[in-house]
């Protein structure tokens, strides 16, 4: 009995023994399921905190410097720091991803936001051009027709002016007379200059026309309209002419070359023209010995020439000048050039009119008479130098009466050119002799239908007191038919 | 009368005559002048052109008015010219200035000739 008490005992003791022991594993098992639980939730919860605080920096920093405008530098100070107990989660990459979408929405908008309000100002912006583009070229057709109408009312008045000058510095032998008459003349003269230019500038084109006129005399001319015309020293070319077409337009640009040259130097200072014939073209040169233009006004002046802003009468300025731009258009007009350098060999400013041959005549710098009846160069025929670059062309047998009365002479623009210049007289009015040795004298503008008597003799000033007699006569007689007949005026 | 249609002068009298607006001596239409020495290489273009007419000199006289009418020039230009080559020593004048006007005889010389002609 005892033993099986104790066996029993022992028994129970073995039992006990197992499951304390089995219990006491389980009770390990189930501790280390508590810790790493425990652990778990330490980790969720320090992602938890992380991601709230991620979160409250997104919402905080990152969304608001996103939206806001992009900072210089480049540099993102809103960029999303992953703190390390997120870091290689899936919770980082979805916030990386967050950040990603609503930085390229803001963007996208922004972006879309500034390519609207940019195309809008385009159109205010090319509205308002075209508006003030409308406004200026309005402003421009106008100022030019106001110009346009003024500028050609004077250059009309004025030339017709010139034109009775011309016919009253004929028509008054008073000493007195001539001197008013001339010095009213050179004043009309500048002023049609000036207006003529104004028309140029509006648009119109020249309105007076010329015989071919050699160039000596278109340097003449150009004196004629300038002041200070006595201080120009010219070369001679009495074999070179400009045709008819382009005379009055080598004249004005050559009055504006020279008034510049003249104006931009000393009081006593000489301008010099010269003449240079090239394979090309032949050159007139103005050389003055005055301020020599600076670099940065060549440089506008060549813009000038060159076109640029040239046409615009609207923005000569408060104190306009004109004559560049006249000279231009005049060139490009009529086909020459004019070309600016500085400084010259005085120091000064160089201006070359560049006229290309098809502007040009070119004649034998001697007359050939053809014909027997001008064999010995009578006076008259010996002041044609420069009238008769085709002798043949010049001397026809039997002159017409009309042909070569230049008083008459066609406007060259359409017909063939009057071969003879106005001013040398033509053959009709070649001084010859009656059989009494007394020298005809025939007045060019009243000349109706007088051909030259066909005398084999060569005509030769008559003798002195005879032909003095003979001046005074015909003298009085043109006075009293000047009192009979119609007068100058209108 | 609407004036002349065309300008005669495209070279004005003022530049022909170098700016001198009055004969600096008594040169009237009818006065006559002869060449005289001188060459004319150095002259302006006109007073050229007015000694060209007396064809190299020696050859005779002419008035005033003939050499205004060949050039087809102004009278009042002329005379200034022709002052000018006087000054100068290109032309003199055969008859003294200062009598200006041909005597009675020769006056009526030239009336008879003229009466032939008629």
């Amino acid at each position: 009995m005892t033993v099986s008490i104790l066996v029993a005992g022992a028994v129970v003791a073995l039992v006990a023994a197992a499951a304390a022991w089995r219990s006491h594993r389980a009770y390990r098992r189930e501790r280390s399921r508590a810790g790493r639980l425990q652990d778990r939730s330490e980790q969720l919860t320090q992602q938890l905190h992380a991601v709230e605080y991620a979160l409250a920096q997104l919402t905080a920093d990152v969304v608001p410097a996103l939206a806001g405008a992009p900072r210089p530098g480049g540099q993102r100070p809103g960029d999303l720091v992953v703190p390390p107990p997120l870091a290689h989660t899936p919770i980082a990459d979805r916030l990386r991803d967050l950040t990603g979408h609503v930085a390229a929405t803001v963007t996208g908008v922004r972006e879309s936001t500034q390519a609207a309000a940019e195309q809008h100002i385009a159109q205010l912006r090319s509205a308002a051009d075209q508006e003030i583009a409308k406004a200026h070229r309005d402003a421009q057709q106008a100022t030019r027709a106001a110009v346009r109408s003024f500028a050609s009312n004077v250059v009309a008045r004025a030339s017709r002016l010139g034109r009775e000058i011309s016919q009253g510095v004929r028509s008054h032998q008073d000493d007195e007379a001539y001197a008013t008459l001339v010095h009213i003349d050179h004043i009309a003269q500048q002023m049609l200059l000036t207006a003529q230019g104004y028309a140029v500038l509006a648009g119109d084109k020249l309105s007076r026309r010329w015989p071919r006129t050699s160039l000596t005399d278109v340097i003449r001319a150009a004196m004629g309209r300038i002041e200070g015309y006595q201080r120009v020293q010219h070369h001679e070319s009495d074999t070179i002419a400009v045709q008819s077409r382009a005379v009055e337009a080598v004249v004005h640009t050559l009055a504006l070359l020279l008034d510049n040259a003249l104006r931009y130097s000393p009081p006593a200072a000489r301008v010099h023209v010269s003449v240079e014939e090239g394979h090309h073209a032949c050159f007139l040169i103005v050389d003055d010995a005055g301020l020599r233009m600076d670099d940065e006004r060549l440089l506008w002046a060549r813009d000038i020439m060159s076109g640029e802003q040239r046409d615009d009468i609207t923005r000569l300025g408060a104190h306009p000048q004109t004559g560049l731009r006249v000279a231009s258009l005049l060139a490009e007009n009529y086909g020459f050039r004019v070309e600016l350098t500085a400084p010259n060999i005085y120091q000064g400013t160089r201006a070359v009119l560049v006229l290309p041959k098809n502007l040009l005549v070119f004649s034998s710098p001697t007359p050939t008479p053809a014909s027997a009846a001008t064999a010995t160069p009578t006076p008259a025929s010996a002041a044609t130098a420069t009238t008769s670059p085709t002798p043949a062309a010049t001397v026809t047998p039997a002159p017409t009466p009309a042909a070569p009365e230049p008083a008459t002479a066609p406007e060259p623009a359409t017909a063939p050119e009057p071969v003879t210049q106005p001013e040398p007289a033509a053959p009709p009015q070649s001084p010859v002799t009656t059989a009494s040795g007394l020298t005809v004298r025939q007045r060019p503008a009243r000349v109706r239908s007088t051909p030259p008597a066909p005398s084999g003799e060569p005509a030769v000033p008559g003798r002195p007191s005879v032909a003095a007699a003979w001046a005074a006569g015909t003298r009085r007689g043109r006075q009293t038919e000047e009192n009979n007949g119609p007068t100058e005026g209108h | 009368m609407t004036g002349p249609r065309h300008d005669p002068d495209l070279i004005r009298p003022y530049v022909r005559t170098g700016g001198r607006v009055r004969p600096s001596r008594d040169v009237r239409l009818e006065t006559v002048v002869i060449a005289a020495s001188g060459g004319t290489e150095t002259l302006a273009p006109d007073a050229r052109r007015v000694m060209r007419l007396f064809g190299g000199g020696g050859r005779g006289g002419l008035a005033v008015a003939d050499i205004a009418a060949a050039l087809e020039l102004p009278p009042s230009t002329v005379r200034i010219l022709v002052s000018a080559l006087m000054d100068s020593g290109h032309l003199t004048s055969p008859v003294p200035v200062e009598e200006g006007r041909p005597g009675l005889d020769l006056l009526q010389e030239v009336l008879r000739g003229l009466r032939e002609l008629v």
